[in-house]
């Protein structure tokens, strides 16, 4: 698999600054290294998650404790690709002095040769003199023998004259040998030592490129520390609300396979997500570094995190399981899988208290879990079609159903017994042309104090084969159970609303979706058309918003997971993103 | 293309001989009182049948015959293993995977046509669509040879779909199929009180001879058709048996689902025992460019269970022997998932089930690659399934229909019988 | 750029002065400005087809002439009596005299409403308006004979908030508003172009027609929706804001879209029309939309809606001109001369151009007076042809697009339900039954039920029209046995059954004539009356009356009534 992380540095909405690194691939596998090293627990006690941020400074917003948390960790991440750079330039140090040692070794090895070579001619020349002694001294014996016939004395002096000199042809002979010997090992040695140069420069090059992707990684993040910097400075003057007007794209995540879920989890570091490859992941947004296992037998579209600092998670896939993981930076670990639905798992929720979990799924049921133990609290059945999606009420003592049909149960948590029924059919037809049923409770969202829930999809089906449609949010008075309103975007777009969620105040709801194209839609509670829309490069299937309440989170159909920025403008450095490179 | 009257080939002579014909069976009728037990009886194995299950839109090979689970283009979908060990088809279609060893699949159609019309024409008439000329469709083309010279019923039916009388081209209005609403017997079955059959087939007899007095020296096309419907409604009056569901158990009903399609299902199995020749019937929506999935659930969860009880009634009753069942669409959907999760229109590489008269149960013939994007073994088209439909009844493909002193062919000289998969 | 384009850019006034020009050239003398509609319209429909006089049927005869036209003009056939005396009258111009008697009822009025809502509603159930006030419009406007693009007018600009102009805002309210089914209805039954596809992308068969075509259009409806008022009224608002955009599903799917694009308000390649600018949007509002007040209708200054209305139903535009003398043609020959009618594009050209270009500026020049065209048409050689040719054997056979024999049309299910009960006399005992209550108006409502048994079982399907002759088993079983069926044939008071019983039985051809005059508008042949004869031969009491309900029964069942031959 192929992942690539992409961070965008914007100080306004439209200013998509994007850069993709040639080597993204092995930053992040250098990035996963360092990460792998660290391994360090997603809510542990470290001072600088805010989950501890929290209780130790009371009173603060919690813009600032995630503005503060950022911070703390683009340092920590500057810090540690500053160190991956150190390392990358030591590596190309002792690269090239490799080099330099290797070309000395070379002049040695050459005057060595040299040598061996000198000796060889000196040892041949030793020889041959010694060779000239022997015929010498037979042309003495064979005068001695012809001039002093009978002088047996010349005769011996003279054949011992011969005897020594073939002892000094004999020893010059070992000598050239050996020296011949000498020669061909130091010729061996040069072969290697000569090789050697050659050998060591290749380890130059890579080096000296992982030097550049070191540097270049600290560089690319380092806008980030400036900007976060800024970002803390400007919350703690004033304290942050989003502002859809100021949306802009902060973060792009690109996998491999179309994304079909996303949430953030607890503590804000990193995005889960379900894609069209079965697969759960987890991408950290500062390491960049993504985390994958493969349990599930089909995709995955539904997840939900338990409160608190436990670190589970829960996912559904299409094939019926629900599992429960425990997540650390540097994996993901299933904890418990269980049969949970016959066909596939739509929704996941949990309840606030964090002890219940709900599903829901294509056997029209709605099914209650334990979150500790995974067992079978209640199976609630009623609706009779797909369940597409399931939500509890802020209390804690309510639980809303919502179906391929529309109709939308109320469910008492505890009793279990159905206790109302919203309309929701805007958000279905029949097609009589197409001879089936469109639309669904696509999304639901509570208002954090409970007062309104939110339902989405589609509505106005004109053409079932393609998908056309309005996308909508029906807003619903929880007193009363009455349907406020049809929100519906400003201008004329067809698709459907796969996500929906409530500003933390409450003031406004965001939508996203798409058709054609992608969008996000933010309506005021008072409207039915939206007041802001944000073009998305491609369909949303989901969507989240981050703990901090300024950013939200979509997983498109185009492989990507994109991050945006609603916290209002601020002063603050240019940062202008690296060029793009190929 | 409409029927030409003024040919005065074989065809048409043998037609009027019909005609007649077929008022003397219905007078038989009427006042031999043949019971249901007898027609029955008389329905010999000899007597082909067909019927057709359209899956109208296109339905998706990959969530059907030809699954691809784990791909990238596999979907959410799983596999499951059938009543054929080593054949595996999609998790949608459990019930008919117990009857696999009923049906053959072909794997590796290329039909290279995406245009729901054309792509509907070749796999109806085994033709590529040309101007100007229409080659009978599959009902009335195998109707003209399997359905009895004295069948006092229609050759064809429709159940629940369009029936139109241009299907039948130059076979003429007595193999035009007659279309009946779903699951329901037709209204006005019944002679009006006080008039005896004797009379209807008197003031029948006369509306017969003055219509054919106008439509001399006029264009007949209409009149015929209108003429045809008045011999198909009697027909279906002297055989209105065949529609009475009150005598159908409750528990048998639900067998097949009391939605549409499995009335359409049941009523497709009474017509076939009860001796009609071919029967279509039509179940929509699939051309799901937007969410494949979840229409596909949706649509082949009412599919499945009716039409694997249909396979397995008909096999209890010995008449799946000499029944030819075809499941089929216009064509396959993208291996692709597009930005819809739907799928679009896709020739190329696709498939359909076969079963019964003459093939060769749990075969399986072609194969496409590992994402199901190309055919890589025994690819075939429509011609080559017409040439196996016509063996699989016993017919003769190579034989030409005569139309006007010219030579038609009944399936695509170019292509052949799929021996794989017959019997 | 590709013909149609340039010919829709320039008008389609050049090509006629094209068409003129060929026709001079080619021998064929100008029209005489006294020279009447009829005689041009015979002496193109010739022209265009060498050797025409040899292949054509003869005019047809009194009777044929009679039936045809009357069921055209008022949907139903004649009474016996008129019948009668329509034969009986030696005034040459009596066929004239029978027009324009026939234009003149009220039944013309009713019978174009009928004809007018299938093609303006397609049958679509009632949503928002009440039919009757729709068909109410429809009527007293052909009643009226108001020229047609004032007609297409007033319903191209209601919005229904007056509560006394309801009826002809149910073009928009009980289609819901729907932007796409709005701009493909208008396209094809007033510009003649059937943009279906082209909602999604460019026609992929069709050159001619192009995706920004329908957001073109689209665009003058994008920013009206349906809304209820203060008065509890479903009413089509407009807003001041909004675009339509559009993006090729091709594109998407070839990922080469650049994105949602607006061609703006245009009509194809050619006018484009701009609209004023306004500084802040509620300067745009003459009355302002209001987000606490949600049955206020919002009042733009300048409505894209009634600007559209102006432009596209009005004789400048020849466009429209063109569709509408297609369609008239196309309804009284049961063929378009651009055919099909929706389909008017470079590809599919018309059978005779010259007479469509004739019949588009006659209409124009007419002020689109249908009732004068209509006429016409009726009083020409074309539309009186016999549906029978006495050709020798082996002579060739003349296309449907020559015009040159009277094509069988078969009778609509009002023509169809109307003329059973003129026939079976369902009609006269009603109107005996009535006494001096009787009108037009009552005898219909009275009646009515039964027009819609028809309508349900031969109109197809609610929002889809029939469009060819299918007949089917179910219509059969009705027409054979359905109690409705069977009650029109019992002996009632003044109708047919009765009438022929009342007749000495020991005259069988005088009951032939009789039967025959009422059901099938002309006197019985030899065969036919022995035919009556030998089916009534030795029958008495109750016997003879079944046998006489048998024989009409044989006869409004027979294709002969069927058809409109």
């Amino acid at each position: 698999m192929n992942y690539q992380v992409q961070l965008t540095v914007a100080t306004g909405p439209c200013v998509a600054a994007r850069r993709r690194t040639a080597r993204g691939t092995a930053l992040c596998l250098v990035a996963f290294a360092a990460t792998l090293a660290v391994s360090r627990p997603l809510h542990s006690d470290d001072a600088a998650a805010p989950q501890a941020a929290v209780t130790q400074a009371a009173g603060e917003s919690v813009a600032l404790k995630f503005a503060r948390h950022d911070l703390a960790r683009w340092t920590e991440q500057v810090k540690r690709l500053g160190e991956t750079a150190a390392v990358a330039a030591a590596a190309l140090d002792s690269a090239n002095k490799g080099v330099a040692d290797a070309k000395a070794a070379q002049a040695v090895g050459d005057k060595a040769l040299a040598d061996a070579a000198s000796a060889v001619t000196a040892a041949e020349q030793a020889k041959a003199g010694a060779a000239k002694a022997v015929a010498d001294s037979l042309e003495v014996l064979k005068k001695t023998a012809i001039e002093k016939q009978g002088d047996q004395a010349a005769l011996t002096a003279a054949n011992a004259g011969v005897d020594a000199a073939a002892k000094v042809v004999e020893a010059a002979t070992k000598q050239l040998a050996d020296a011949i010997d000498a020669r061909k090992q130091a010729e061996s040695n040069k072969v290697a030592i000569d090789k050697k140069p050659a050998e060591v420069e290749t380890a130059v090059k890579p080096a000296t490129e992982a030097k550049a992707a070191a540097d270049k990684a600290l560089a690319d993040v380092q806008p980030f520390l400036t900007l976060s910097g800024e970002r803390l400075t400007a919350f703690e003057k004033t304290p942050p609300l989003p502002d859809p007007a100021a949306t802009r794209l902060v973060q792009t995540i690109t996998h491999d396979r179309p994304l079909l879920a996303c949430r953030f989890d607890a503590n804000g570091d990193g995005l889960f997500a379900g894609a069209e490859d079965n697969a759960f992941h987890r991408w950290d947004l500062f390491t960049t570094s993504g985390i994958h296992s493969q349990v599930h037998k089909s995709w995955l579209g539904a997840m939900a995190c338990l409160p608190g600092p436990a670190g589970t998670v829960l996912t559904g896939g299409h094939e019926g399981k629900l599992t429960w993981w425990t997540a650390a930076d540097s994996a993901l670990s299933a904890v418990r899988t269980i049969d949970a639905h016959k066909g596939y798992i739509r929704a996941v929720t949990v309840s606030p208290d964090g002890t219940l979990v709900a599903t829901a799924g294509n056997d029209h049921l709605v099914k209650v879990w334990s979150a500790t133990d995974g067992t079978l609290v209640k199976e609630l059945a009623g609706h009779t079609r797909h369940v597409y999606n399931v939500a509890f009420h802020p209390s804690g003592t309510a639980l809303v159903s919502g179906d391929l049909l529309g109709v939308i149960k109320q469910w008492a948590v505890g009793p279990w017994t159905e206790t109302r029924e919203l309309d929701g059919k805007v958000l279905w037809k029949y097609d009589t042309g197409f001879k089936a049923d469109v639309g669904g409770v696509r999304s639901f969202a509570f208002s954090a104090d409970g007062t309104h829930l939110a339902a989405a999809g589609i509505t106005d089906v004109s053409n079932a084969f393609a998908g056309i449609g309005t996308p909508c949010v029906v807003l619903f008075d929880w007193e009363s159970g009455k349907q406020l309103k049809v929100m519906k975007p400003k201008d004329a777009f067809q698709g459907s609303i796969y996500g929906v969620r409530f500003s933390p105040a409450g003031d406004f709801l965001v939508g996203a979706g798409g058709g054609g194209a992608g969008g996000m839609w933010f309506w005021k509670l008072d409207d039915e058309k939206s007041f802001q829309a944000i073009g998305l490069p491609s369909v949303a299937y989901d969507l989240d918003l981050h703990p901090d309440g300024l950013r939200l989170a979509v997983a498109l159909f185009d492989k990507t997971l994109r991050i945006y920025d609603l916290s209002p403008k601020f002063e603050a450095v240019q940062v202008s993103a690296p060029p793009a490179t190929k | 293309m409409r029927c030409n009257y003024a040919c005065g080939t074989a065809e048409h002579l043998s037609r009027r001989t019909f005609l007649q014909g077929a008022a003397g069976a219905l007078g038989a009728l009427s006042f031999g009182g043949m019971t249901t037990a007898q027609a029955a009886q008389q329905l010999t194995s000899a007597q082909k049948r067909v019927v057709v299950f359209w899956l109208s839109g296109g339905v998706s090979q990959l969530e059907t015959w030809d699954p691809k689970p784990g791909t990238d283009t596999g979907g959410p979908l799983q596999a499951i293993p059938t009543s054929v060990p080593g054949v595996h088809i999609s998790e949608l279609l459990p019930f008919t995977a117990q009857q696999m060893h009923h049906l053959a699949l072909v794997r590796g159609i290329n039909t290279a046509e995406d245009d729901h019309g054309k792509g509907a024409y070749i796999m109806l008439t085994g033709h590529r669509p040309q101007p100007g000329f229409e080659y009978p469709y599959i009902g009335p083309a195998l109707a003209s040879h399997l359905m009895p010279a004295d069948s006092p019923l229609p050759g064809c039916i429709h159940v629940a779909d369009g029936a139109s009388a241009r299907e039948a081209s130059f076979l003429g209005p007595r193999f035009a199929p007659v279309g009946l609403a779903a699951g329901s017997p037709p209204n006005n079955i019944n002679l009006p009180g006080g008039l005896s059959a004797e009379q209807d087939s008197r003031r029948r007899a006369l509306r017969s001879k003055l219509s054919g007095r106008f439509a001399q020296g006029r264009r007949q096309a209409e009149t015929e058709a209108y003429s045809a419907s008045y011999d198909q409604a009697a027909a279906l009056i002297a055989r209105k048996d065949i529609f009475d569901f009150s005598s159908i158990p409750d528990a048998e009903q639900e067998r097949y689902g009391k939605h549409d399609f499995g009335k359409q299902c049941l009523m497709a199995r009474k017509l076939i025992e009860n001796g009609v020749t071919f029967v279509k019937t039509t179940h929509s929506n699939y051309d799901t460019h937007s969410e494949n999935f979840n229409f596909h659930i949706e649509q082949l969860g009412e599919f499945d269970r009716p039409f694997a009880t249909f396979i397995s009634d008909l096999a209890e009753r010995g008449l799946l022997a000499s029944t030819l069942v075809i499941v089929m669409c216009e064509f396959g959907r993208t291996p692709r998932i597009n930005h819809l999760v739907g799928r679009d229109h896709w020739g190329k590489a696709w498939s359909i089930a076969v079963g019964g008269a003459g093939i060769q149960g749990g075969a399986v013939v072609g194969k496409t690659n590992d994402n199901g994007t190309a055919v890589v073994d025994r690819e075939v088209n429509g011609g080559h399934l017409f040439h196996t439909y016509y063996r699989a009844v016993g017919l003769d493909p190579t034989k030409a229909f005569w139309h006007e002193g010219r030579p038609f062919h009944k399936a695509d000289p170019k292509a052949d019988a799929i021996t794989e998969i017959l019997a | 750029m590709k013909p149609i384009r340039s010919w829709v850019a320039a008008g389609v006034l050049s090509q006629v002065a094209i068409l003129a020009t060929i026709a001079l050239s080619s021998g064929l003398s100008r029209a005489d400005a006294a020279e009447p509609l009829r005689v041009q319209i015979d002496r193109l429909i010739s022209f265009q087809t060498p050797g025409y006089e040899a292949l054509a049927a003869p005019v047809a005869l009194d009777d044929e002439f009679m039936r045809r036209v009357t069921l055209d003009l008022i949907g139903t056939i004649p009474s016996a009596a008129d019948a009668r005396a329509f034969f009986a009258d030696a005034d040459p111009a009596k066929r004239e005299r029978l027009v324009d008697r026939l234009l003149a009822t009220p039944e013309y009025a009713r019978h174009m409403q009928r004809t007018f809502d299938v093609l303006l509603m397609r049958r679509l159930p009632q949503k928002n308006v009440p039919l009757a006030e729709w068909e109410k419009f429809l009527r007293e406007s052909f009643a009226q004979n108001k020229p047609w693009d004032q007609i297409v007018r007033e319903i191209l600009t209601a919005d229904g908030s007056d509560p006394a102009q309801r009826g002809p805002a149910r073009f928009y309210l009980d289609r819901d508003g729907d932007v796409n089914q709005i701009t493909r209805d208008i396209g094809k039954l007033f510009l003649g172009v059937n943009l279906e596809c082209a909602q999604c992308h460019n026609h992929p068969n069709i050159d001619d027609y192009l995706q920004s075509h329908f957001y073109g259009i689209s665009a003058f409806f994008v920013r009206s929706f349906v809304m209820t008022d203060k008065e509890k009224l479903v009413v089509f608002a407009e807003k001041a804001d909004g675009e339509a955009t559009f993006e090729s599903v091709f594109e998407i799917r070839d990922k080469v879209s650049k994105g949602p694009r607006s061609s703006g308000m245009k009509l194809f390649e050619g006018l484009t029309i701009s609209e004023p600018k306004f500084d802040k949007v509620d300067d745009a509002y003459a009355v302002k939309p209001d987000d606490k007040d949600k049955t206020l209708r919002p009042v733009p200054r300048f409505s894209r809606r009634v600007k559209f209305a102006e432009w596209v139903a009005s004789s400048d535009n020849r466009r429209f001109c063109r569709t509408t003398a297609n369609r008239l043609w196309a309804l009284l020959l049961g063929r378009g001369i651009v055919h099909p009618v929706d389909l008017d594009h470079t590809g599919n050209p018309p059978s005779h151009p010259l007479l469509l270009a004739l019949l588009t500026e006659e209409l124009a020049a007419r002020q689109m007076d249908l009732k004068s065209v209509i006429r016409e048409i009726v009083l020409s050689q074309t539309y009186q042809r016999a549906s029978r040719r006495n050709a020798l054997a082996g002579a060739p056979e003349p296309r449907d697009d020559q015009f040159a024999v009277a094509p069988l049309k078969s009778l609509t299910p009002a023509q169809f339900a109307w003329s059973v009960m003129q026939a079976t006399g369902e009609t006269e005992a009603h109107r005996i039954a009535l006494g001096e209550k009787f009108s037009e108006e009552t005898l219909f409502t009275t009646l009515q039920g039964y027009e819609q048994r028809f309508t349900q079982l031969f109109g197809g399907e609610p929002g889809r029209p029939a469009e060819s002759f299918e007949s089917t088993a179910d219509q059969v079983l009705f027409l054979a046995n359905d109690p409705a069926m069977m009650n029109f044939l019992l002996r009632k008071n003044g109708n047919l059954c009765d009438r022929l019983l009342k007749l000495p039985e020991e005259n069988p051809p005088a009951i032939a004539d009789e039967l025959y005059l009422s059901t099938l508008t002309r006197l019985p042949t030899a065969e036919d009356v022995q035919d009556v004869q030998n089916y009534l031969a030795g029958q008495t009491g109750d016997p003879r009356t079944a046998c006489m309900q048998e024989l009409i029964w044989a006869i409004v069942t027979s294709s002969e009534f069927r058809f409109n031959h």
